[in-house]
């Protein structure tokens, strides 16, 4: 008897609730500008997206500190899309039902992909933050995401040429590299730019031999490690990530891979690996990177300075990870596209976004008009072993402006390797 | 009442909580509540209602199989992915096949793979053949897609776009998330209550017989062999039909469809809601979906939270969230009943 009853009234109260939650769709013109940030901050891609959120939360935090934008302060609610592209597609939605057009998501490219599509139907700007993958800005392009990182065609072939022009006398090269279409597009692109720039450089055009693959998470390397030592190659890149490139290194190490190989270029590690491995360190490693304040052209940057000391202040911390600057300068664009369209409305600060030019950490910023793409410069660090705590150093930072390695626009066509050949 | 033995060779009673009838209000109500959520509820909200629908149905595929005729498959994504793929790519390269043709052929798709995967392990007799199979069919498709650039490799499918389904006088254009939500609430209420009718049809009752003693069924004369392989075909099928419908509703297809994590969501589900009910997986869809939402700015612990409440619901109710009001009703029931019987006794 009671049953019906309390489940008529079960049912009613789920009515109401959801009733609750639906949103008033007008937005709103004053009181703070709502930014809506969807990063991997659990799971694994939570070191990557907590370096991303930190960034874009300091840019947020000097804007309001410097009065706000349009005489409103920035507010970001965060979402996090668990490095998955059905949680960051929920996630997406959500904000837009709360009403907010102003979107910062994409930590990697597999929660791009689910975003892009995704933002002409929700009207938004869509920020893409650290999604590498070509799709995002040539089959899947819209006019409503902007990517504020250089995808992999543009960093990978920039460390290419930023190693042979360093080391013209290294004429052989090799990559090993996860078996997947990352880790085979990374390889390609590194050994056609050192082939293309060695010859460029007025030099005999070098070897590259074939890539080398392995699993991404494997622990044991000693087959990719023999077959490097069995080939005459004195440069490697190393596009394994993560614990497995440290393992990488240390089995390595053991059978004289170091003593083999004159330079590495690596994936984008950076500190990470160098952390763990000390003085065991390859002694002279190129790390794909963002950041470092110590180091030219960064030290004497004004801004690059602000960021350390609002990264200390905010997390207590005085080591920063690179990305962090990554993370800030997504935050810096969207807030100055806010800034220049004097509007918060979607097609006013897209309109904007197309025709600025912003300094940040990293130097001059800009979107390629056509397809959305920054142009920025890419940094590569070098890091060595040391004799003193912490038993590493970054020597120096070698730039290449991505505007000299971008691959042409294609927007709404697939990425063709063999178009920039 | 009907009873079966589970795994561990317990008596799990299968007494309906409702009479048919109040069932099929409250079924009747709460299509007609999903039904107006469109207009009701925040974007975010009707997307997640529409992921849960899909789960449900991907849970319930799964306790057919292992609810009802005492099969276990820990890589049931792989059915799930093959939907997924096929209906994603089918629609992502316009190939001129009517969606509800997709459907059925990623339905005919999955069930084709139970059947080959079937005809190995089930013949063994062995349920241990079959889980590993199934997690082994899960890796050998996740293999296969990271090395096909037409499916995505690593970085997904995307960019899927939503169908129109061509009538005989109009077209049935489900592009809107408002057109493909109502669509998509049709399809997994149909398959429901197909589902629903097929194990309580004479099939159902034999699955149920083999589940509950397998040699007893075939002292029977029952074919054993054959109905489990129906069991898993069907299981198949029908989650592969739940990728079917999940990619046109994410618009994105990627690997983490197809891993072991995956294969254990619609296994939580079930456990969650409670293996003895037919109902059980969609409950623990429900429930699995609210702790989720409730729980998703708590950035970083949504996962413990989630954790902690599944281990709790296990510990407190372990058949799951329906076997816990089964055991309430009955005990307020107890209560009424004793109350009842001392008035009774008084002079």
């Amino acid at each position: 008897m009671t049953t019906r009853r309390t489940v008529l009234k079960g049912f009613v109260g789920a009515a109401g609730a959801m009733a609750g939650t639906r949103i008033n769709l007008a937005r709103a013109q004053s009181g703070p500008i709502k930014v809506g940030v969807m990063y991997a901050l659990s799971g694994v891609g939570a070191p990557v997206g907590n370096a991303f959120w930190i960034g874009t939360q300091i840019a947020a935090k000097q804007v309001n500190r410097s009065g706000g934008i349009l005489g409103r302060q920035i507010e970001l609610v965060v979402r996090d899309d668990k490095y998955n592209s059905a949680t960051s597609v929920a996630a997406a939605r959500e904000l837009a039902g709360e009403g907010i057009n102003l979107l910062i998501g994409g930590s990697q490219t597999v929660t791009a992909l689910g975003l892009a599509p995704l933002a002409p139907e929700l009207n938004a700007v869509v920020m893409i933050a650290g999604a590498a993958g070509m799709p995002v800005t040539h089959e899947l392009f819209n006019r409503n995401i902007f990517r504020t990182v250089s995808n992999n065609y543009t960093a990978y072939s920039s460390l290419g040429r930023a190693l042979i022009e360093r080391y013209p006398q290294v004429t052989t090269w090799i990559s090993v590299a996860p078996d997947g279409d990352f880790g085979r597009d990374s390889a390609r692109f590194f050994g056609d730019a050192v082939k293309k720039y060695s010859v460029k450089s007025g030099g005999k055009q070098a070897t590259v031999l074939d890539t080398i693959y392995a699993q991404a998470t494997a622990t044991d390397f000693k087959t990719q490690i023999n077959a490097v030592m069995n080939t005459e190659a004195q440069g490697l890149y190393l596009g394994i990530a993560g614990a497995a490139q440290i393992s990488f290194f240390q089995q390595a190490r053991s059978v004289g891979l170091y003593d083999k190989i004159k330079v590495i270029g690596e994936v984008g590690n950076e500190i990470v690996t160098a952390k763990a491995l000390g003085k065991n360190l390859p002694k002279d490693i190129w790390s794909v990177s963002y950041w470092n304040r110590g180091l030219e052209p960064f030290k004497s940057n004004p801004l690059s300075q602000q960021l350390y000391d609002d990264y200390v202040e905010l997390t207590g911390d005085k080591s920063p990870p690179a990305l962090v600057m990554a993370g800030h300068r997504t935050g810096m664009a969207l807030f100055e596209g806010i800034r220049k369209a004097k509007s918060t409305e979607t097609q006013a600060v897209i309109d904007a976004m197309e025709d600025m030019k912003i300094d940040t950490v990293g130097g001059p910023f800009t979107f390629r008009k056509a397809d959305h793409q920054a142009i920025c410069y890419n940094y590569f660090a070098q890091m060595q072993p040391d004799d003193v705590d912490p038993f590493y150093k970054v020597s120096q930072m070698a730039r290449v402006d991505s505007a000299e390695m971008i691959e042409p626009a294609t927007p709404g066509k697939a990425f063709d390797p063999n178009a920039v050949q | 009442m009907v009873s079966m033995t589970d795994t561990q060779g317990s008596v799990i009673e299968r007494t309906p909580m409702m009479s048919r009838r109040v069932v099929g209000f409250l079924m009747v109500l709460v299509f007609g509540a999903l039904a107006l959520a469109p207009d009701l509820v925040n974007p975010g909200l009707l997307f997640l209602i529409g992921l849960t629908l899909i789960q449900a149905v991907f849970a319930l595929s799964w306790n057919l199989l292992f609810g009802y005729t005492g099969l276990a498959s820990f890589g049931h994504a792989g059915f799930f992915a093959i939907g997924a793929y096929f209906t994603g790519a089918m629609l992502r390269y316009t190939v001129p096949i009517p969606f509800l043709g997709m459907l059925v052929i990623a339905a005919g798709l999955g069930a084709l793979v139970a059947c080959l995967i079937g005809l190995v392990a089930l013949r063994r007799l062995a349920g241990i053949f079959l889980a590993v199979l199934t997690v082994a069919l899960t890796e050998v498709l996740g293999r296969l897609i990271s090395y096909s650039p037409a499916l995505g490799e690593h970085d997904g499918l995307g960019n899927i776009p939503r169908p129109k389904i061509g009538l005989v006088l109009w077209d049935l254009d489900l592009t809107s998330s408002r057109a493909y939500f109502l669509f998509l609430l049709c399809a997994c209420s149909l398959i429901t209550a197909a589902l629903w009718w097929l194990v309580h049809s004479r099939t159902g009752r034999v699955f149920q017989a083999i589940r509950q003693d397998a040699d007893r069924a075939a002292f029977l004369g029952i074919n054993v062999a054959r109905y489990r392989l129906l069991s898993f075909m069907i299981s198949g099928g029908v989650a592969a039909m739940a990728g079917g419908l999940f990619a046109p509703w994410t618009r994105i297809v990627t690997l983490d469809e197809v891993n072991w994590l995956a294969s254990t969501q619609p296994i939580l589900n079930t456990l969650l809601g409670g293996v003895g009910s037919f109902w059980g997986p969609v409950v623990g869809a429900v429930a699995f979906t609210l702790i989720n939402y409730w729980t998703r700015t708590f950035v970083g612990l949504s996962e413990i939270v989630i954790g902690g409440t599944l281990v709790l619901v296990i510990i407190a109710a372990p058949t799951g969230i329906i076997g816990l009001l089964h055991t309430i009703r009955n005990w307020v029931f107890q209560r009424t009943a004793g109350k009842g019987g001392t008035h009774e006794r008084l002079p």
